[in-house]
């Protein structure tokens, strides 16, 4: 599995730039890619052109080798799943199990094979406890599961998270961080949207955004140590690199230190 | 908020629990068909005894089901005002004479001021009412000093009583059917029973199944905006706003300060759910499969026939009598 982005541009009406421009890049299966960049930086709006929820107005979108456009959404879409910010706004159904059958329905799933399902999707997530329960008695991390297991169910390839966390006590951050993590082991494609910069060191590669532009693609590791890019597209560092940049900076050349400190990092 | 319940749905597990609701829904409405076709208070008091051994057998709560009825409370006072004063067919059973008297109206305006004065420190607010109307009823009837400015006969006919008992308890009846019906059904099944028996109307050109997810969306984000309109409530008694005092333009400008966020905030919902739906291969009008299917059972048919007699009992006596 693959996305292969070519030249894209989209503006919305009545705005006079565009809120992503000329976006080019390629993700490979099996990786873990955050998307970072300031707020408006056209970050929401990639992703909805990914899930093909805008129409594109210039450049390509390939999924493996299927073309996006407005014939194939339905089919493209099976191989695509999305987290959104806030979790009230996507949960459909009165109860959790309901709302993991909607996507199946969806799909036109045999009802015979659904409870199966529902109930591996709930169990990758640790909702299980959770089937029978309605929507307004759930955290709102739990909510978020709930919706990742709604995507599982579903079985795509790619998972987009556009700010799933942001909502989210530092509890139901981790936990959801967590599942994140064993969805990565089982080799799904990852896009992680977020301004939250110890979640981006997670991933193996980062694109920073910057006015609906690409201001920098590469390993997270480096972009990470490239703190002129992080100040142009005014992102903060987390606070143990900044501790990294100085001894760094100052010469302090000790592997073993600097590893540490990274990890840490990465931790928090 | 943690405890808003959906509907007044108990949960349980007697046979009326189980009953499939499609089923429900239709038993329901026959028998409010068939206790429509009763003419008379003794045919009433033969329905309201079958009420309440469905109640039993099913081991539901009077006091719940009695707790539905409050919204009755009004209309059926209402009822009984009207035809006690206007209705005067039969024999007159009961007849007194009340005066208005210097003593009587200044006892009458004492007590509909204690009356207010009291109503929120009481617990039994119907029963409270019916003292007070005693007590107004002793004071036009005995305090006559020291002089008498007006009388009137207040007389009771046997119509006025029949009629007024009658059609308060066809309210309690019919309104207790409904009751029963949503504390054994979950929401999502009578949405779903609803959904199935709208198929027919699929001619007309309505989609019970959008239909069905309308009110599905609805009664999951009524707790909710609930939830939200509370919160930004609080956060506007924080600066200062009070929702309980103020004069009336203060509250229609507190009010449209609750609306406005409300609206924002729906709309925003609406496009994000929507983005969520669509993303999850909804598309509206393409066929779907279901997960929750529903089963016609023996018992549903037994519960078809039974209420299908009533209703044909009902049409007899209605004929006959
Ligand atoms: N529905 C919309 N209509 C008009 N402009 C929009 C809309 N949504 C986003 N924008 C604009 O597009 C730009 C990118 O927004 P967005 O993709 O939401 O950024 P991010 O997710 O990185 O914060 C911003 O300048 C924003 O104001
Ligand atoms: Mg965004």
């Amino acid at each position: 599995m693959s996305i292969i982005v070519k030249n894209l541009s989209y503006k919305y009406e009545d705005e006079e730039k565009n809120a992503v421009n000329a976006l080019s890049f390629t993700i490979e299966n099996g990786e873990w890619v955050s998307i970072i960049g300031h707020n408006g930086s056209g970050k929401s709006t990639l992703a909805k052109l990914l899930m093909g929820l805008l129409e594109k107005k210039e450049g390509e979108i390939y999924i493996e080798d299927l073309p996006l456009n407005e014939n194939n959404l339905y089919e493209i879409r099976k191989h695509l799943g999305i987290v959104f910010q806030n979790p009230d706004n996507q949960f459909v159904a009165t109860s959790v199990e309901d709302d993991i059958a909607f996507g199946l329905e969806n799909l036109e799933v045999d009802p015979a094979l659904m409870e199966g399902m529902i109930d591996s999707a709930l169990s990758e997530v640790n909702m299980t406890n959770y089937k029978k329960s309605e929507p307004y008695l759930l955290s709102g991390g739990q909510k978020q599961r709930v919706a990742i297991a709604g995507i599982l169910a579903m079985n795509p390839e790619i998972i987009i998270l556009d700010e799933a966390t942001s909502m989210l006590d530092p509890e139901g951050k981790e936990d959801f961080i967590n599942v994140v993590k064993k969805l990565k082991e089982k080799g799904k494609i990852i896009i992680m949207i977020t301004h939250d910069m110890n979640e981006a060191l997670l991933s193996d590669r980062t694109i920073v955004m910057s006015n609906g532009e690409i201001l920098k693609d590469g390993k997270t590791e480096e972009i990470m140590m490239d703190e002129k890019t992080l100040k142009e597209a005014r992102l903060e560092l987390p606070s143990a690199l900044y501790v990294y940049h100085s001894l760094k900076k100052a010469g302090y050349n000790n592997e073993e230190v600097l590893k540490v400190l990274w990890e840490s990092a990465s931790k928090m | 908020m943690k405890n808003f319940v959906l509907g007044q749905y108990m949960p349980g597990d007697s046979y009326l629990h189980k009953l499939d609701p499609r089923l429900k829904i239709i038993a329901t409405i026959v028998i409010m068909v068939a206790v429509f076709f009763l003419k008379n208070i003794y045919e009433m008091m033969g329905a309201l005894l079958i009420l309440i051994v469905i109640l039993l057998s099913a081991r539901l709560s009077i006091l719940k089901v009695l707790q539905g009825l409050k919204p009755l409370i009004v209309l059926s006072i209402f009822v009984f005002v009207f035809q006690i004063f206007f209705n005067k067919g039969g024999e007159v059973l009961y007849q007194t004479s009340l005066s208005f008297s210097i003593s009587s109206i200044i006892a009458i305006v004492v007590i509909t001021f204690f009356y207010f004065f009291l109503m929120r420190y009481m617990k039994l607010k119907v029963l409270y009412f019916f003292l007070y109307v005693s007590l107004l009823f002793v004071s036009l009837k005995y305090l006559l000093y020291p002089d008498v400015y007006y009388s009137f006969n207040l007389e009771i006919y046997e119509e006025g009583m029949n009629t007024s008992l009658f059609v308060f308890f066809r309210l309690i009846t019919v309104v207790s059917l409904a009751t029963i019906l949503t504390l054994t059904t979950k929401p999502t099944e009578l949405t779903l029973g609803t959904e199935y028996l709208m198929k027919p109307l699929k001619i007309f050109k309505i989609n019970p199944e959008e239909f069905a997810l309308i009110i599905s969306i609805a009664l999951r984000y009524i707790p909710t905006i609930l939830d939200e309109s509370f919160k930004i409530m609080d956060a506007q008694a924080s600066r200062g706003a009070d929702f309980k005092q103020g004069s009336l333009t203060k509250k229609v400008g507190q009010l449209v300060s609750l609306l406005v966020p409300m609206f924002v905030i729906s709309f925003e919902r609406s496009d994000q759910l929507a983005d969520a739906m669509e993303s999850r291969n909804f598309v509206p009008g393409k066929p779907k499969t279901k997960y929750r299917a529903l089963k016609w059972q023996t018992a549903d048919t037994i519960s078809l026939i039974f209420s299908l007699l009533l209703l044909g009992g009902s049409i007899c006596l209605y004929i006959l009598f």
